[in-house]
């Protein structure tokens, strides 16, 4: 850490370069305008920072996005007052919803000016009051040190968030006192802290529906990735003690090996048979970070409707926020399931699979079913099948996968297997077009040495394709996976479903050539449009040693199953063959 | 629990800017109006405030509401006073009457089961100042329609829980 006296001065521009040296941070996403001028000339005359230059600030936001998740670090993005700050606000209302620690510093007028409608003037803390978890506006150059740290701080603990600090030209330009990193003593923040109920009562509670069990089931997400690779040891370790089945949400893929034998696959609107029916018929449900989110519970009122639920989670407004549970524990991951393994050892539990073999019985006949199969062609290339063969090829070197939102996500999450935390990287909550190429630059800026693949479709990777100059500038290997239906895929199979195939504004006309793209970014483009040369393309992508485009033509028509239709419960889940049976019940679920 | 109600919440909260906004958003983004809202700092130093609102809304959704509050990073404590009976509110009323000397008397006189002084005279206006739980304070009014009420400033209530019990107790 640099050591700094007390009596030196600073400017507020080499405030925030020392503040973020002492955060250890290294590398920062951003793009620079007028009113942050200040501090890209103190990044320009100090070397232990690394900037990388965005083409659009709100892929600046998605890329420090993917190097939080993909890191378990605070992402950091620097940008400009009015357009460049409110260019990031889709950013960080991801991370918001998807809890990924963010800082972003956005330059503003200098304060003498603000509320004037000055040039490149936007109220930016008003604007992103609801999706930060905090923010502030600098007025007073001796203040901006202490801030820094405390929204770092704030960032990272708790339920990680995105925090902006607002920093007018002025106070970064003016002199102050920069004590170093201290410690962050926010009376009102520590009081939160506190209020984490990690006691026995409920762990015993917890542990008692957990011996008595018949049909348990664990239902797991992203606050255990979240809670550090620790917390994804200690939960292998309790499955596969007691023995139970485990279903991981769309965030929560990679907190437990999807190759063990205990995972029954995602669950949700697009999960696996196996894992809605057992959500639907289990007695015991033990949520680990997850918020019993729309797209898992269906309609809400259906929702496993049998089961004594166990909910631990380090926010309290997710606690019986959709579905009352019968044992709230509000606490960090690791530490719950901690105490839940303690508990257990205390009271000598073994494993309880033989004893709830019926159960097993029961997912083993549901899984039988096999409902990721799909029908295969000769003619033209399944996008599950791609998507198969890309798992086949990479799943040893264990990638890092981003991708971004519709049918290229679903199948996704569905085929490929994550094995280990962080390793997937994709919008959840918010369900953001646009993210998988910056997310991707963001995974492979740290980590240089690792197979980096975006997913994408050729609608979503259109959203933020400026991004292919930055993948070059930085000679970044990333894999661009386009599955090409021509199609807003999602849109359309909605459409199909509920609005009786009329495709209003869903088809894609007016493609580029993707390979002619690639090339005038001087990228190596692919191109495939027969299942017999997947595999040799797919090698060709991987063995290639920089930025690869492959164009993935893929059936057209293709829908994502299973299914369970928005306003239905688990048990109404649809399979591909009863697609064609559908009627909608529900026309405003979303 | 769909009900819609009157909910009365209480928010301890540190004394800077925006930091109110971050309340507010937490109803308006619900779609919830808020009736009464009531904040000044309460501690020698100006440091902390305390916010009073009052709002109509179902169980549910304000429960979700006091939890978000807590959640917000400047707030200390946040409750809701009105889960039970055992809180007090109390709301000034400065309520003004363009009458002639015998609507005033009239006046004065029809208010007398209320709590109020009169605080500034001025030709034919009068000020009363009025203190009181909300309904008693509509009722006041509703009085003062018939004595030439020209103008009204509530404040919104200030409220608490009864006896010793405080908000970081909940």
């Amino acid at each position: 850490m640099v050591k700094l006296k007390e009596t030196n001065q600073f400017s507020g521009a080499e405030i925030i370069v020392k503040a973020l040296i002492n955060e250890g941070v290294d590398t920062i996403f951003g793009y620079p305008g007028g009113a942050i001028l200040p501090f890209y000339d103190a990044l320009f005359l100090q070397n232990r920072i690394t900037h990388i230059l965005a083409r659009h600030e709100q892929a600046a936001a998605h890329s420090a996005e993917g190097y939080a998740r993909s890191t378990g670090k605070v992402g950091v993005i620097t940008v400009t007052s009015g357009p460049g700050a409110t260019n990031t606000i889709t950013g960080l209302t991801d991370a918001y919803m998807d809890s990924v620690p963010l800082v972003c510093f956005s330059g503003q007028v200098a304060t003498t000016v603000i509320g004037t409608d000055g040039f490149q003037e936007a109220d930016i803390t008003g604007l992103t009051r609801s999706c930060t978890k905090y923010n502030y506006l600098v007025k007073n150059v001796n203040d901006l040190g202490y801030i820094i740290h405390e929204a770092f701080h704030i960032a990272r603990t708790n339920r990680p968030g995105p925090v902006l600090i607002d920093v007018p030209k002025d106070v970064q330009n003016s002199f102050g006192i920069y004590q170093g990193k201290v410690e962050i003593n926010r009376q009102s923040y520590q009081i939160k802290q506190r209020k984490f109920s990690l006691n026995h009562d409920n762990i015993a509670q917890a542990v008692d529906l957990i011996v008595s069990a018949k049909r348990p089931i664990f239902y797991v997400g992203g606050g255990v990735i979240n809670s550090g690779d620790e917390a994804c040891d200690l939960l292998a370790k309790l499955v596969r003690h007691l023995g139970f089945p485990i279903t991981n949400t769309l965030m929560g893929l990679g907190a437990f090996p999807a190759t063990d034998k205990h995972f029954i696959g995602m669950l949700g609107m697009h999960g696996t048979y196996e894992a809605n029916l057992a959500m639907h018929e289990c007695d015991v449900m033990i949520n680990i970070g997850a918020r019993f989110d729309d797209r898992v519970t269906g309609k809400v009122s259906g929702f496993s409707p049998d089961s004594k639920k166990i909910h631990i989670d380090i926010d309290e407004c997710s606690i019986d926020k959709i579905i009352k549970v019968d044992v709230a524990i509000n606490a960090d991951a690791k530490n719950a399931i901690n105490a839940l393994l303690e508990e257990i050892n205390r009271r000598k539990i073994g494993n309880r699979r033989q004893e709830i073999n019926d159960w097993w019985q029961k997912i083993q006949k549901w899984q039988s079913i096999k409902s990721l199969s799909y029908e295969v062609s000769k003619k033209t290339i399944k996008p599950e099948y791609a998507i198969e063969r890309l798992n086949f090829f990479t799943k040893d070197s264990q990638p890092f996968v981003s991708t971004d939102v519709g049918q290229h996500q679903m199948w996704t999450a569905q085929y490929i297997q994550f094995d280990k935390p962080k390793k997937w990287l994709t919008s959840g909550g918010l369900g953001t077009m646009g993210y998988g190429v910056p997310a991707a630059i963001g995974a492979q800026i740290a980590n240089p040495q690792d197979l980096v693949i975006c997913v994408s479709g050729d609608a979503s990777f259109m959203m933020n394709m400026q991004e292919l100059s930055t993948i070059k500038q930085y000679n970044l290997p990333v894999k661009i996976f386009i599955l090409n239906n021509r199609y807003m895929g999602m849109v359309r199979q909605w459409q199909e479903l509920v609005y009786e195939k009329r495709e209003s504004q869903s088809y894609m006309e007016s493609l580029p050539n993707f390979m002619k793209l690639a090339e005038s970014f001087g990228i190596h483009g692919i191109e495939c449009d027969k299942p017999d040369h997947i595999d040799e393309k797919i090698l060709e992508m991987i063995n290639h040693p920089g930025p690869v485009l492959f164009n993935c033509i893929v059936d057209q028509s293709e829908n994502v199953f299973p299914m369970i239709p928005a306003g239905s419960s688990h048990n109404e889940i649809l399979l591909g063959s009863q697609a064609k049976q559908y009627v909608t019940k529900d026309i405003n679920a979303v | 629990m769909t009900e819609i109600r009157r909910h009365v919440i209480a928010v301890l909260i540190d004394n800077e800017f925006g930091a109110l906004a971050r309340v507010v958003e937490l109803f308006s983004g619900r779609g919830y109006n808020i009736e009464t809202l009531s904040v000044a700092s309460i501690s020698q130093d100006k440091k902390l405030s305390r916010i009073t609102i009052t709002t109509f809304g179902t169980d549910k959704t304000v429960d979700l509401i006091c939890k978000l509050l807590c959640r917000i990073v400047p707030v200390h404590n946040a409750a809701e006073l009105s889960k039970n009976d055992d809180y007090i509110e109390r709301e000034l009323c400065l309520a003004q009457i363009i009458s002639t000397q015998q609507q005033l008397a009239d006046a004065q006189k029809s208010l007398k089961n209320f709590r109020f002084q009169i605080i500034d005279t001025e030709e034919d206006s009068t000020v009363f100042e009025i203190i009181g739980s909300s309904k008693e304070i509509d009722e006041a009014l509703k009085i003062l329609e018939n004595h030439g009420l020209a103008t009204v400033s509530r404040t919104g209530i200030a409220g608490g829980f009864k006896g010793k019990k405080r908000l970081d107790q909940i």
